[in-house]
């Protein structure tokens, strides 16, 4: 009975202290939110030119802007 | 038609007492209109806001047009980058004898003629007291899906300022422009400073490529 007691409670307490590390972790663990930036300036160079009346070239380059705007925010929030 | 060409005449005198000259301008951003599909957003809103001043120096022979140091700013600002885009701004050197642009990038110049078939009407204005006239001028080029498409470029020239220049790469009018409009978007002339001493503006000495040649490397390093 007693050896069954001492099995118990360190079955209890082994399990505790597994828990304990999990729990640390779980804290310790980055959440990261990605942000599409190519689908972005897709979407706000629809918006700012419906009717294509830019060109081309105008408008990769409104693209290449907006993608290296967005890729400096990232960086700024990451840090 | 006949009294509008006296008119530019007569007031190409002034000509022969102003050798140089600065303009300042100032880039505006179009309005665009919010719709049920398309709502405004803080990155539109930026560029509705959004200002860049300007600058166009030029002597007898050759006109320089850029940016101010004004407008510097260690943070990007992508309103200011996409207004730039979207008015075609470039750093650019005019040589009037050539009637050639010079783009000013990096190690290199980008040479393109300046031809422009403008068409002079009688619609005028004032521009901050000078009396302007309206010219129109279309271009061609391929749009976004691909369709070659035409876009009008309108200028308010002043016959009393005597210079056959202007903003971006447009020039070649009887008089310099203080107003230009491109996609909607407006440069405006805000100063303007003659001076009867020469202001010195050389083009430089760089390696030189087309327009064409240009335009590929652009497309070439587009990250899509």
């Amino acid at each position: 009975m007693q050896k069954m007691i001492f099995s118990a409670v360190a079955l209890v307490a082994f399990s505790f202290a597994g828990m304990a590390n999990e729990i640390e972790e779980k804290n310790n663990k980055i959440v990261v939110i990605t942000t599409d930036c190519f689908s972005a300036a897709h979407d706000y160079l629809n918006r700012i030119d419906p009717n294509n009346e830019l060109s081309d070239l105008e408008g990769a380059r409104i693209m290449n802007a907006y993608i290296a705007g967005c890729e400096k925010a990232k960086i700024k929030s990451a840090d | 038609m006949i009294k509008k060409i006296f008119i530019i005449s007569l007031f190409s005198i002034n000509s022969i007492f102003s050798q140089s000259g600065q303009v300042f301008y100032e880039a505006i951003s179009k309005k665009f209109p919010e719709t049920n599909e398309n709502k405004a957003d803080a990155y539109i809103t930026e560029l509705e806001n959004s200002k860049i001043l300007l600058e166009l120096k030029f002597n007898k022979t050759t006109s320089y047009f850029a940016k101010t140091n004004l407008n510097k700013s260690d943070d990007y600002n992508f309103g200011e980058e996409a207004l730039s885009i979207l008015i075609g701004y470039e750093e650019l050197f005019y040589s009037l004898k050539e009637k050639s642009l010079y783009l000013n990038s990096d190690e290199i110049l980008v040479k393109k003629p300046s031809n422009h078939n403008w068409n002079i009407s009688s619609e005028s204005k004032k521009i901050d007291n000078y009396l302007c006239y309206k010219a129109t001028c279309t271009e061609s080029y391929t749009a976004r899906d691909g369709k070659t498409k035409e876009r009008v470029i309108t200028a308010w020239f002043c016959p009393e300022l005597p210079y056959s220049f202007g903003p971006l790469e447009f020039n070649g009018l009887p008089g310099l422009i203080l107003e230009l409009e491109k996609n909607g978007n407006k440069v405006v002339a805000k100063s303007i400073v003659l001076s009867n001493k020469e202001i010195e503006l050389k083009i430089p000495n760089k390696k030189t490529i087309t327009k064409e040649q240009y335009d590929k490397k652009i497309k070439e390093n587009a990250q899509f």
